[in-house]
């Protein structure tokens, strides 16, 4: 379904360029639980934002679904995130000023699709989720894994290929992260594709699959 | 193809967002409607005075013709004079009659003093005669207007207007006499009420018949008359205008090179000369508002550039959820025409409001005019300004890294 071959990614900086990633590979396939293990400034975000289509590399090829990624345009890559990937945010990113509903509904909206339509999938993804007594309610009436919650809500809305995760239990309690983890894991086994990227390793180990980034480079972690 | 029920979402959810910073909404409402505010205001008394100008000349109708003495200030400082006498007038009379009809000539009583017991005024005192009163449409409402006998027989009657009775504290006027410069004259008819006219009172006068008001002037003396007339057919209007001209140069024996010492007008010219000036005062009052709003919007742009920081999350999520530059730039185009709009709509209706209190201080015979058109325009124009605005800001937005913009 994914595939990373030898990418690499440099920084400026006063010092010169900085290697984030150097001739990094990774295959992830469909149904795929993979989480992406590191210490901060080891490239995790940078990894996240290329495989969300967010940031261009210098070398190296990004092929999803036999498409080569990295020949895209910028309103291509809309599309492509659009049509393809859900994100979970650490902070949820949820606008504040609207109800967790119209939060949800927002991909939904930018495919253009009709209010009824978004009303029902929404309804009927936060039913999934637990929260669909709250979906009238705004993010800062919520509790931080209510807030995540609708955030997954949003990112499966959709019905995206990949779901990407970045720290997504940063902001929240051991338990409450616990419970966000195991949806993860309930949401893979319907068949769901994740990454989530982390430098917890707890969180790292909930995952089906779990890589190590080290030095640019990826290394299949095991325990 | 416009998807019409998508752009009503997008349109939502922009409305839904300006609840959030109110202070700027406001703001920007409040820069837009201030200046639509001044320029209605404006232009509904420019329009209001020019179409009461309508309404005062429309009843001498396009074929009245007024000739009137006239030197430059230049030649006036030389000490200077010019005059149409009665007999220029006379021979005018004589020469057109088959022409015109209703001349009349018209003679001002200079610092004149009305006195009844122990009241006075200061009214204007005009010699005239009876087509005076057709056409300067200064109809009676009590008694009678002074008439060809009175003239002939230079009889010490005038008919007065309300404010000079209102002076003199006279309740009955028919009948009753009043002293105008020592001279006893017989009130016999009351003028219907006018109002006034550029701050100018039309009731403050006194009509004497044209004979009489000469003789008290001094027959002697060659008084300043003007002249009023009625051409029969339009059409002729050149043909008595070159008439008079031939006539009046000839009497006043002006050479070749020589300019006329005297004016000759129609009504329509008189209309045009004062609604130029109404035309200029508008455009002048456009462009001073324009530019203030102009001024605003550089202004307004600054405030939108600002609420980018503002908003870099919600811009990031948009981009990450996968929406375009289209999408993007639609948020700061809606929000910024729907926030100029409405200024411009809130600024139409403070303009109308404050127009009509405004009206309650002037005489009832000025019916305010609101310009409907102009206010669409201005409309329009505070929308389009909105996208102007919001150009800059929305192409800031669309340049941002989606990764940086969800990283702040």
């Amino acid at each position: 379904m994914i595939e990373l071959k030898d990418v690499c990614k440099k920084y400026a900086s006063e010092q010169g360029d900085v290697s984030v990633l150097n001739d990094l590979s990774l295959k992830i396939k469909e149904s795929d639980y993979v989480s992406l293990l590191g210490r901060s400034g080891e490239g995790k975000s940078t990894l996240l934002n290329i495989l969300g289509g967010f940031d261009q590399f210098d070398q190296g090829d990004y092929i999803f679904d036999e498409l080569d990624i990295s020949k895209f345009e910028d309103n291509e890559l809309s599309q492509f995130r659009m049509q393809n990937i859900g994100f979970v945010f650490q902070s949820f990113h949820l606008i504040k000023h609207l109800t967790i509903r119209k939060n949800v509904e927002l991909p939904l909206l930018l495919q253009k699709l009709p209010a009824q339509e978004r009303k029902e999938r929404s309804q009927c993804i936060l039913e999934r989720l637990g929260i669909a007594d709250k979906a009238d309610y705004y993010p800062n009436q919520l509790s931080g894994g209510q807030c995540q919650r609708a955030a997954i809500a949003r990112a499966l809305i959709s019905k995206p290929r990949l779901i990407l995760a970045d720290e997504p239990t940063g902001a929240l309690d051991r338990e409450t992260a616990d419970s966000i983890l195991q949806l993860f894991c309930d949401l893979n086994a319907d068949g769901h594709t994740i990454v989530i990227v982390t430098h917890d390793p707890v969180v790292a180990k909930s995952a089906a699959r779990q890589w190590e980034l080290k030095q640019g480079q990826l290394r299949e972690h095991h325990d | 193809m416009i998807n019409y029920n998508y752009s009503v979402d997008v349109f939502k959810h922009v409305l839904e967002g300006l609840k959030i910073n109110g202070l700027k909404s406001g703001l920007v409402i409040l820069s837009v409607a201030i200046g639509v505010t001044t320029l209605i205001l404006g232009l509904t008394f420019s329009t209001t005075l020019s179409k009461s100008l309508v309404w005062q000349f429309e009843n001498l109708g396009s074929n009245t013709v007024t000739v009137s003495s006239f030197l430059p200030l230049s030649e006036q400082l030389k000490g200077n004079k010019a005059v149409i006498n009665h007999d220029e007038f006379e021979i005018i009379k004589r020469e057109l009659s088959d022409i015109t009809s209703n001349i009349t000539p018209l003679i001002k009583v200079p610092q004149a003093h009305v006195q009844i017991a122990d009241k006075s005024a200061n009214p204007s005192i005009v010699g005239s005669t009876y087509s005076y009163m057709q056409m300067r449409n200064r109809f009676v409402e009590e008694g009678r207007f002074i008439n060809d006998a009175d003239n002939q027989l230079r009889r010490r009657s005038v008919v007065v207007g309300a404010t000079v009775l209102e002076q003199l504290e006279v309740k009955k006027a028919i009948g009753r006499y009043i002293k105008i410069n020592h001279e006893w004259f017989v009130i016999v008819g009351v003028l219907a009420s006018k109002g006034s006219f550029f701050g100018v009172d039309l009731d403050d006068i006194v009509i004497m018949p044209y004979e009489t008001a000469h003789s008290l002037l001094g027959n002697g003396v060659d008084q300043d008359i003007l002249i009023q007339m009625t051409v029969n057919d339009v059409s002729k209007l050149e043909h008595l205008r070159q008439s008079v001209t031939n006539i009046l140069r000839t009497t006043h024996q002006l050479s070749v090179n020589q300019d006329n010492d005297f004016k000759i007008e129609t009504t329509d010219e008189l209309l045009g000369t004062f609604n130029s000036v109404l035309k200029i005062v508008a455009a002048t009052l456009i462009s001073v508002v324009g530019l203030s709003l102009v001024v605003a919007s550089v202004g307004m742009v600054n405030i939108f550039l600002l609420s980018i920081n503002e908003r870099i999350n919600e811009i990031g999520l948009f981009m990450a959820l996968g929406a375009g530059r289209k999408f993007i730039s639609s948020l700061f185009i809606i929000e910024s025409s729907v926030l100029t709009t409405v200024g411009g709509l809130l600024g139409l209706f403070l303009g109308y409001l404050l127009a009509i209190l405004l009206s309650w201080l002037l005489p009832a015979k000025y019916v305010i005019e609101f310009p409907f058109i102009t206010g669409l325009y201005t409309t329009l124009f505070c929308f389009v300004l909105g996208v102007i605005v919001s150009i800059l800001p929305a192409a800031k937005a669309c340049t941002l890294s989606p990764s940086r913009a969800l990283a702040k």
